[in-house]
């Protein structure tokens, strides 16, 4: 990183010429492909689920936090995008007999951002080499969580998911920092392959 | 002069009211959309401040109010059952139940008032309950409702079942974390009891910042 920098900063100093603009422009394609994140848990696509729809009523009653915030409005608009039930809906009440199975999940997240060494020297040169677009923000995350799916009030199976993963960003980057929302829709598209592999996919009777 | 100060004041006042405050008043007027609106900006307040614990010097702190976040949940839900839109409040007097018991928090007065009004409208009794569905459905009617039951002999069984599997249940289970609303009245105390363990498990459980 340091070695980066001080190429940087001798092509600032260096006169503008073709040859530092295409070379200037090839560093910042490099930033912008080195900056992004990676996840040990993939993104399940919505082609993968395309095949899986059942016609079940599923209901979800509650995904919570360490602090018990609930974040079930999430899961079920996810749910519902991905289309893989007929129908979904929040419930309190995991014996309801309207829905065919309740899911129900209970999480741990955080997410750690921490400042590089290239945003402290930055800082002496007013924050000017930011604009090279090259990462100044390192990010450290973790979603640990445990869904529970009932079928009439009775405990069927539960999933767990653990996904640690990393981001490195910087003023220029495009596409959007993981976010606790973006990582339940990635768990529960998760659990939505699994269900439809373990419950509808090969025919296990209930 | 002094009129304008006054009027001044008042404006002051009523613009630095918090948001609970504004949706209390605005629940009053029966402008019950708009209130919740203010409930829920408060909510997700409190849960963007809940994401990550801030280092005070001596320990890792969250910096939400749980008390506000519940109040607020429970405004939701009273939100709701003022549209008389039952499963969503049913939803959220739920929600507030276990938040509170989570955070051991003092709001017996309004969980005694969610019971009461749980046993006027509560749901439905459905004669295809398998015996755990009993031990949700024993604990969320009322008396007069057993005693409705107790004359059919399958509904008889059933019940004597779930009255073994909630004694079972007890003697095994730790403390179910999301099964608050679930609790009898006279399990009150044990539930928070489960509720204070949990919060000193939080301590344990917080994640280690850099």
């Amino acid at each position: 990183m340091d070695h980066g920098i001080v190429i940087l900063f001798n092509q600032l100093t260096m006169r503008v010429s073709g040859k530092t603009i295409c070379c200037w422009a090839f560093a910042v394609v490099v930033a912008y492909c080195a900056v992004g994140c990676s996840h040990t848990q993939p993104m399940v696509s919505p082609a993968a689920l395309r095949g899986a729809g059942a016609s079940y009523r599923v209901g979800i009653s509650g995904v919570y936090d360490l602090n018990q915030f609930d974040y079930a409005p999430v899961i079920l608009d996810e749910t519902a995008k991905m289309k893989v039930f007929s129908d979904t809906a929040l419930t309190h009440d995991l014996s309801d007999t309207d829905f065919d199975y309740v899911i129900r999940g209970n999480f741990a997240y955080y997410k750690v951002p921490s400042k590089n060494g290239f945003h402290i020297f930055s800082i002496y040169c007013l924050w000017l080499p930011l604009l090279s677009g090259l990462p100044n923000t390192h990010i450290d995350g973790r979603a640990d969580i445990n869904f529970e799916i009932y079928h009439k009030g009775q405990l069927l199976k539960t999933y767990e998911y653990n996904d640690i993963f990393w981001a490195e960003r910087s003023y220029l980057t495009l596409w959007p920092e993981p976010s606790l929302e973006m990582e339940l829709r990635r768990l529960a598209r998760l659990l939505l392959r699994d269900m439809s592999r373990d419950f509808f996919g090969h025919g296990v009777s209930l | 002069m002094t009129r304008c100060l006054l009027v001044l004041l008042l404006l002051l006042v009523t613009g630095c009211a918090t948001r609970l405050e504004k949706a209390e008043r605005l629940m009053a007027r029966g402008e019950y959309v708009k209130a919740r609106g203010y409930y829920q900006q408060e909510l997700d307040i409190q849960q963007n401040n809940a994401h990550l614990p801030q280092w005070t010097g001596r320990a890792y702190r969250y910096s939400f109010v749980p008390a506000n976040a519940a109040k607020a949940i429970l405004g939701v839900g009273n939100s709701y059952k003022e549209q008389k839109l039952l499963d969503n409040a049913f939803y959220h007097y739920s929600y507030f139940i276990q938040f509170s018991l989570r955070h051991n928090l003092n709001f017996d007065k309004e969980i005694s008032r969610i019971e009461n009004w749980i046993l006027e409208n509560g749901p439905v009794v459905s004669e295809s309950a398998s015996g755990n569905d009993q031990i949700a459905v024993t604990e969320e009617i009322g008396p007069s409702d057993m005693t409705v039951m107790s004359a059919e002999t399958a509904a008889q069984d059933r019940n004597e079942a779930a009255v073994t599997a909630i004694v079972e249940s007890k003697k095994n289970e730790p403390a179910p974390r999301a099964g608050a609303k679930r609790k009898p009245k006279n399990s009150k105390a044990v539930s928070r009891k489960s509720a204070k363990l949990d919060h000193e498990e939080e301590n344990l459980d917080m994640p280690v910042s850099r």
